[in-house]
Parts: structure tokens; C-alpha cells; sequence
């Protein structure tokens, strides 16, 4: 298990910044994700930490060793490719070997050791196969196993499963999850599918214009953006500028629209009349029928229904504004019911000015 | 080797190889042709251009490159259209045919024409039609027509490429959006392939331009390329020969300035996991229209192949349809021709030694330009590609402008620079392939096996090599037919019969021995089975790539 740092790396294509003083440090054994929209930079820093890039300033460090300037060869990394890059001129066998062939291991633990890789990943039967004639599932698991079969000490995936439909991206990420359990590698993995990160991550970088926003747990990252670019990342709809009314010692009040909202959350007095950037987050929203309490708690219509495979979220108009609230699929709301919108006062993250 | 020595070494080998024997020949013809008196003096070039003779070679010449081109055009398009869309009686049979044209030997096949349609040729006597005179001599359509049947499977390569690289959802988008055939034909499937035909149009009316070997035997010597020919003998004494060349050069250059102006050069690459065209059945009288069409094109086509074989055959052949009596003893003959061994040999030598070049340098360029981020890649790409718009007889006449009196006198030696010829003039074949390859199979096989721990070397022996190997055979073999075919250098730098290539010696022959005709046909008749060999394999490896080859 192997530390991973990036130290302030910048690196340009032409005119265009891929990436802009970027630094992180990855835990022995952890499974990493680098998260962001596309052209955000996380395949590039990603290749650069395989040795495929050379950054234009700053490093990258192996338990403190500076490998900035080593050739990929001799990185000891596997990589997981987006499109598998599996060399059609060899078998599946062949294509799984060829790393420990370079680390020239001798043909009986080579046997031994692909033989091994082949019944964890269950592909035994496929391996006289090419890889032309194997489904997008099966060569997935062969461009797995051919970076996981020389005991590397980092493992990269750039965005291995977006070719793959919804079922087969479950049960590979459910064998990363296993993988990366039993042999407790530390693995970096690029993706751009919030799903992704919730299922595996374990602490996510939110990267955009070649910069990292934001470095924390998945939970933390959805619930508790640091900016407004990071929350419009993550599909967040109740974003809201307000002013404050008022402050005391354990709470601030603040006019949402014309109505007035408590939150759990204590303000200077100097910030009276400021405005501040609230995240009210859709799934905490409480809906009910008659009204609860009376603070936080307002009625409103519904004008929206937007319903997915198991949760609907509803747009209800209150006064001047429109909020959404999340709720399962098997409670009934019709359009233009009227009900109460209650927003739990330690719900609302107020998000820090860029 | 570090990137840095890596990239001095490129521009070196480009300034170097395309610099020196490219660029500064081209230059020596500037010198002669402006600097004859020891200064810049334009008078001569002016007097030259206001000349009527020079003037009506010019017009001959344009004239003919576009006769050609419209004739190949009319052949060519219709036949791309059907094979890469339909599928229909023979198709498969036909695509390997429709190659045959491109493999006719220089000279031979105006004894076959001569033979099919002279006035007592076999179509007038076959079907009794008279002493019609198709073919008078020196007719510009006669010429023009000959060359469009030898080169319109350039066109026609370039055009089903361009076809089998348009995604076929491309098309299904425009019908749902509510285009009859006719509009996705002229909104989408005309705009997308313009780069093939573009590419294609402008080989095929730049080869009709500079050729040399159609006209000298047909007897049309009013164009540029006969004159300049004509010239070569008197280099050293008379600029004009140079003169005519900066005319060709310059004529050339402003056409392909037009072409590019009017249209897109960019080449589309299919997308990954695009979908291929999947082929229509047509009903049954469309399948036979399209059949018989298809071989009324190849019958054409072949026609002066057959004349060549015929004649090769022939023991007597006067006044009839066809020979009376039938022998191979003119393919002894011909085998056993004095100097025929050695101009084998030497062709032998000439086209293997430059294709070997031609792979190293082509695919090194290829890899620098498609994987490394080399400055003004732009350039050298085209830089390399210059020389299929480059007429042979150009470089020719460059090589003699620049390198008499030196080492390289082609006077005294020609073998290198007959060598270096046939590699410049057939290097963008294999650069264009691997280049191909390399784009066909992406850095990340290789980033793949850098993770795995492959050096650069192993990397490039275990998985490049073997991946991009169909397209480097495919460049390889056909610089080696084109070399082996090569006229203009030849005819230009081989001045003395130990040094003849094969197509040289062929025309020496023609005039030198009484039955010179018929050797020279058995001669031709060899030359095609190794050429259509040669094409139907490089067809057979990389299929429809192959027009990919003909891209500038």
C-alpha cells in the first residue's frame, strides 16, 4: 500500500490549462475518485500520475519518492482504460500476461498467476479467446485483470465502465468493491457519474477548469458543497441568494422570497442585511398535508412532477418561489394539490463565497 | 533516446531527405531557369511563356488533364456509388477487377489499344464494322480516354472510401428528419465524401497533366510533358527545358491551390464503434442493370490488357479478328532478350532498395507526426504528400539541374539517384499507410503496454509492429508496383542501357528488334501478373484503406 501526492501540478495543451496548481494526497490503500464535468482535467492528472503526461511544473510522489520524471515502465501502476485498449492481435491470455512477461516472470508463476487472475474474474473459459469476440462486460474484466495481475502498487480506472450498460456497471462496480477490499490497493478512479462515486468512493476530489473545488467524502461532497459551481455540479436545484434579517446567538433568519427562514446557524452581527448563498437539499424537505410547525414551514402548490424510476421530485411554487422537494415514487401527489413544505432548519448549508 | 534528441532527429531527416532531394532540386530547376546568365534574368522565362508553342502545349495539356478527369469521373462515380451501397451479381469479383487498369504497363498498353481498335483491329474486324479509324494518331479524346481507363480506379478507390466512412446513422438522421434519397444524397452523402472525390480529382487530373508515356507513344507530343522530355538532352546548354518545368510546377501548384480553395481536405475518421454500411439488395432487373454496367466498365477497361495478351500470344496476326496461329515464343524471347536479365535486375534492385526506404522513413514520419506533438506537423505532412502531385518528370529534371557534376552526376551514375527518386516520389504510399495505422489503432494500445512496464522498443516490436503490419505491407507493396512502373525518372536519368529499369528497357525495345511489338507485349503480359498480383493482395490486406493510399 503506497501514499500517493500530487504537489502543485500544472500543465497546459497549447494555450488551454488542463490543469492549474493542483495538489492532493491519497491514503495508502485508498479508493480515490477524481470527479468533474468533461475537459475538467481528471484524465489528464490521471495520466500524469501513470507517467503517460509529464506535467509542466509540480510532482508526483510515491510514499515520498519524486517519480515525476520516471517513464511509465517503470512506475509498477495498472491501468484500466476507457475503451480497454486490449491489444487485438493477442488472446485474452496473452493480453493479461504481457505485464508480468515485462517484469519477466518465470512461465510457471506466469501460468499460476494469470490462471489465478482468470477464476477471480471469471473469464478461465475465455482465455485462448481474442478480444474482438468477447462482449463489452467480459473485456472489461480482462482490461481489469491485465492491470491488477503484477501485484502493481497504484491502480488508475479512467472512466472503465461508461461503455457499459446499467446492469453490468453494477456488478463490475460491485467486483472493483471486492477487489479493492481484498487486496487493498490504493486505486485512483476518474469519473464524471455521481452514481459511480457514491457506490465505491471512499473520498472524491470535485475537479473543474483544471482545478480541484473540492476534496471530501462523497456524502459530504452532495450535501455540503463549497461553492455554488460545486452544488450546480451535483444536479442541485435549491440554490437560493438571500439576505439576512436577522441575527442572535444561536440562530440567523434570512427572507426566502417573502418568506422568512430559521436557520441553525449563528451569524455575526456585521452580517445584518448581507446576503448569503443557501443549498436547501431537495431529499430533506419534509411534505405535509396540514401545518406542523410554525417555523420553516410553508404552504405551497405543486406545479411540477418530474417522476424517475423510484423517487419523483416535485416542483411546489410558494409565494415568489419555486422549491423541490424529493420523496419516494409510491406517495401520491397530483398536480395543483396544495400542501406544506417543512425545511428542517439544520438541513439548510449555507455555501461559502468562492 | 530522449523526446528532445528524438525531435532533432526527425526535423534532420526531414531537412535532410525532403529538403535535399525534394526542395533543393526543385531549386536547381528555379536557378537554371532564372540564373542562366549568372544573374536574375526573367526575360528568357517571358519570352518562354509568350511563345505559341509553349502556349499550345500549356492549353494541350490542361485540355487533356481534364478530359481525363471527366471521363475518369464518369466511369469512377457511378461505380463507387453502386459497390459501396448495393450488393449485386460478381460484386466481389468485380472489386478486385475494377484494380486491373492500374496495373498497365507504360507503353505496352498502346499496343493494345492499337491492336483493339486500329482500323483493322479486332473490334472493326470482330464485328465487321469496316475500317473505321477510332483511334487517329494524335487525337487528344483517343489520348485522354486511354488515360482515363488507366486511372480512374484512383477515383473510384477515393470515393468508396470516403463512401464507406460516412456513418450510416448520418444518413438515417436526414430520413427521419424527412430527406427523400435524392436530398441525402446531395446534403449529406455528396458533402461528406467531397474529400475523397476532391482527393481523387486531383490526383487523377494532376497524373493526366504530367504523364509522359501516353502522349510520347500515341503520338500527341504537343504537351507540356513530351516537351520537357525533349529537352533533357540540351540541359546544360538551354533553360527553356527548365522553363517549361517552372510552368508545369506553377500550373500544377495553382490547380491544387483551386482544388483545396473549393474544397474540404480534411479526412473524416470513422468513429469508434461507428456502425459499417450495411449493404442494400437490389431487386432483380436493378441487380442485372447494375451487373452489366459494371462489366461493360471492366470489359473497357481491360480491353487494351487483352490487346497486350492477345498480341503476346500472336504467331500471326494480319487482317484478322484474332492471331491464326497461337505461340509462347515471344515470351522466350523476351526472357531471353539481351540486357532484359539485367534490366530486371536492376528494376529489381531500384524498387526494392527505395521501398525498404520508403517503410523506414514513412513509418518513422508517420509515428512522429500521429504520436508526437511535433511543430508545424501540418507542413511536414504536406511536405511529404507533395511529392504524389510532383510529377516524376519534374524531379527528374530537378535531380539532373542540381546534381550534375557532382558526386551524384546522374550522367555517370544514376543508381543513386534513380533510388532516391523512386523513394520520394512513393514515400507518401507508405507514410499515408502507417500513418493510417497509427490512427487506426491509437496511442492507448501502447500507453497500455508502457503501464504494463514495456520499454518504447518492446512496446514497438510487440504491439505497434504487429497491429499497423497490414498497412505498412499494404504501403510497401504498392510503392514496389509503382516503382517497378515507373516511366518519367527512368526515361529522364537512365541514359545508358546498363543502368535500364525494366519499363526503359521495354521501350528501347520496342524500336530496336523486328518483332519488338510482340516481346514487348510478353514483356508487358509478365509485368501485369506480377503487378495484379501484387494490387489484389494490398487490396486483400487492408480492403477499402487502399484508397486511403491515394490521399493528398
Amino acid at each position: 500500500m503506497k501514499k500517493l501526492e500530487i504537489k502543485s501540478v500544472s500543465k497546459k495543451f497549447g494555450t488551454v490549462n488542463a490543469l492549474l496548481d493542483v495538489s492532493l494526497v491519497l491514503m495508502p490503500g485508498e479508493l480515490f475518485f477524481l470527479l468533474g464535468p468533461s475537459g475538467c482535467g481528471k484524465t489528464t492528472l490521471l495520466r500524469i500520475i501513470a507517467g503517460l503526461e509529464t506535467p509542466d511544473t509540480g510532482s508526483v510522489l510515491l510514499d515520498d519518492n519524486n517519480i515525476t520524471a520516471l517513464p511509465s515502465e517503470k512506475r509498477t501502476m495498472g491501468m484500466v482504460f476507457q475503451n480497454y485498449a486490449l491489444w487485438p492481435h493477442m488472446t485474452v491470455f496473452e493480453n493479461i500476461a504481457y505485464g508480468l512477461k515485462r517484469r519477466k516472470t518465470n512461465t510457471k508463476e506466469l501460468h499460476t498467476r494469470v490462471g489465478d487472475i482468470l477464476d477471480k474474474t471469471g473469464l478461465s473459459s475465455l482465455s485462448n479467446r481474442k478480444p474482438t469476440t468477447l462482449s463489452g462486460g467480459q473485456q472489461q474484466r480482462v482490461a481489469l485483470s491485465r492491470a491488477l495481475v503484477y501485484n502493481p502498487e497504484i491502480v488508475l480506472f479512467d472512466e472503465p465502465l461508461s461503455n457499459l450498460d446499467a446492469q453490468l456497471r453494477g456488478e463490475l462496480r460491485a467486483q472493483i468493491r471486492e477487489l479493492h477490499a481484498a487486496l487493498g490497493i490504493t486505486m485512483v478512479y476518474v469519473t464524471h457519474d455521481q452514481e459511480e462515486v457514491h457506490a465505491l468512493a471512499q473520498r472524491a476530489a470535485l475537479m473543474m477548469n483544471g482545478t480541484i473545488l473540492q476534496v471530501d467524502t462523497p456524502p459530504m461532497l452532495f450535501s455540503k458543497p463549497n461553492s455554488n459551481r460545486a452544488a450546480q455540479f451535483f444536479g442541485r436545484r435549491n440554490i437560493f441568494t438571500v439576505s439576512i434579517t436577522e441575527v442572535s446567538q444561536t440562530i440567523t433568519t434570512v427572507l426566502l422570497g417573502s418568506c422568512k427562514l430559521t436557520l441553525a446557524h449563528k451569524e455575526n452581527a456585521s452580517a445584518l442585511n448581507s446576503t448569503i448563498t443557501l443549498l436547501i437539499p431537495e431529499e430533506k424537505i419534509i411534505l405535509t398535508e396540514s401545518k406542523s410547525h410554525e417555523t420553516n414551514c410553508f404552504e405551497g402548490t405543486i406545479i411540477s412532477l418530474e417522476i424517475s424510476s423510484q423517487t419523483k421530485v416535485i416542483g411546489i411554487q410558494i409565494h415568489n418561489i419555486v422549491l423541490y422537494a424529493l420523496c419516494l415514487n409510491s406517495a401520491s401527489y397530483h398536480m395543483s394539490q396544495a400542501l406544506f413544505v417543512e425545511i428542517p432548519c439544520e438541513s439548510v448549508w449555507i455555501i461559502p463565497d468562492e | 533516446m530522449s523526446k528532445r534528441s528524438n525531435t532533432i532527429i526527425f526535423y534532420c531527416l526531414v531537412v535532410g531527405v525532403l529538403g535535399g532531394f525534394l526542395l533543393a532540386p526543385l531549386a536547381g530547376v528555379f536557378g537554371r531557369a532564372f540564373w542562366f546568365t549568372g544573374t536574375f534574368d526573367p526575360s528568357l522565362f517571358l519570352l518562354t511563356l509568350a511563345s505559341p508553342i509553349v502556349q499550345t502545349a500549356c492549353t494541350n495539356s490542361i485540355l487533356l488533364a481534364f478530359l481525363s478527369l471527366a471521363m475518369a469521373f464518369f466511369i469512377a462515380v457511378p461505380l463507387a456509388f453502386i459497390v459501396s451501397r448495393y450488393t449485386f451479381f460478381s460484386r466481389s469479383l468485380f472489386s478486385v477487377l475494377v484494380l486491373i487498369p492500374m496495373m498497365l504497363p507504360p507503353f505496352v498498353g498502346a499496343i493494345g489499344m492499337t491492336r483493339m481498335f486500329g482500323q483493322y483491329g479486332f473490334i472493326n474486324l470482330f464485328f465487321g464494322l469496316g475500317p473505321i479509324p477510332w483511334l487517329t494518331s494524335a487525337n487528344i479524346v483517343v489520348v485522354a480516354l486511354l488515360q482515363a481507363l488507366h486511372l480512374f480506379p484512383i477515383l473510384y478507390l477515393n470515393i468508396s472510401s470516403s463512401l464507406s466512412q460516412i456513418n450510416p446513422e448520418l444518413l438515417e438522421a436526414a430520413r427521419t428528419s424527412g430527406a427523400k434519397n435524392a436530398r441525402v444524397l446531395s446534403d449529406i452523402v455528396l458533402p461528406l465524401a467531397m474529400p475523397g472525390i476532391a482527393a481523387g480529382a486531383i490526383l487523377v487530373f494532376l497524373w493526366s497533366l504530367t504523364d509522359l508515356g501516353t502522349p510520347l507513344l500515341m503520338g500527341f507530343r504537343n504537351v507540356l510533358a513530351v516537351e520537357i522530355f525533349e529537352r533533357t538532352v540540351s540541359i546544360n546548354t538551354d533553360p527553356s527545358g527548365s522553363i517549361l518545368v517552372i510552368i508545369l510546377m506553377l500550373t500544377t501548384i495553382f490547380l491544387v491551390l483551386i482544388f483545396k480553395k473549393f474544397f474540404a481536405f480534411e479526412t473524416a475518421t470513422p468513429s469508434r464503434g461507428q456502425r459499417t454500411v450495411s449493404l442494400k439488395q437490389p431487386s432483380l432487373p436493378a441487380n442485372i442493370l447494375m451487373s452489366v454496367f459494371m462489366w461493360c466498365v471492366v470489359t473497357a477497361s481491360i480491353l487494351p490488357h487483352c490487346g497486350i495478351i492477345l498480341t503476346s500470344l500472336a504467331e500471326k496476326w494480319y487482317f484478322t479478328a484474332l492471331p491464326t496461329e497461337w505461340s509462347f515464343r515471344f515470351f522466350g524471347s523476351a526472357l531471353s532478350a539481351q540486357g532484359m536479365q539485367h534490366a530486371v535486375q536492376n528494376s529489381l534492385l531500384y524498387s526494392s532498395v527505395a521501398t525498404l526506404v520508403d517503410v523506414i522513413l514513412g513509418t518513422y514520419f508517420a509515428w512522429m507526426i500521429a504520436r508526437k506533438k511535433i511543430r508545424a506537423a501540418w507542413a511536414i505532412d504536406a511536405l511529404i504528400m507533395l511529392p504524389m502531385a510532383l510529377p516524376g518528370i519534374i524531379l527528374a529534371f530537378g535531380y539532373i539541374a542540381t546534381f550534375s557534376g557532382t558526386f551524384l552526376d546522374p550522367l555517370k551514375n544514376p543508381i543513386p539517384l534513380l533510388i532516391i527518386g523512386y523513394s520520394i516520389r512513393r514515400l507518401p504510399f507508405c507514410f499515408r499507410s502507417a500513418y493510417a495505422g497509427f490512427l487506426q489503432t491509437g496511442p492507448e494500445f501502447e500507453e497500455a503496454g508502457r503501464v504494463c512496464g514495456a520499454t518504447p522498443s518492446t512496446i514497438g516490436r510487440t504491439i505497434t509492429l504487429p497491429l499497423i503490419s497490414a498497412h505498412l505491407a499494404a504501403g510497401a507493396l504498392l510503392a514496389f508496383l509503382f516503382a517497378m512502373l515507373e516511366v518519367s525518372e527512368s526515361m529522364v536519368l537512365a541514359v545508358k542501357e546498363q543502368f535500364f529499369p525494366l519499363t526503359r528497357f521495354i521501350y528501347a525495345l520496342l524500336g530496336k528488334i523486328p518483332d519488338g511489338e510482340y516481346v514487348a507485349s510478353a514483356l508487358g503480359v509478365i509485368c501485369m501478373i506480377i503487378l495484379g498480383s501484387g494490387i489484389a493482395l494490398a487490396s486483400a490486406i487492408v480492403g477499402k484503406q487502399l484508397g486511403k493510399m491515394f490521399r493528398m
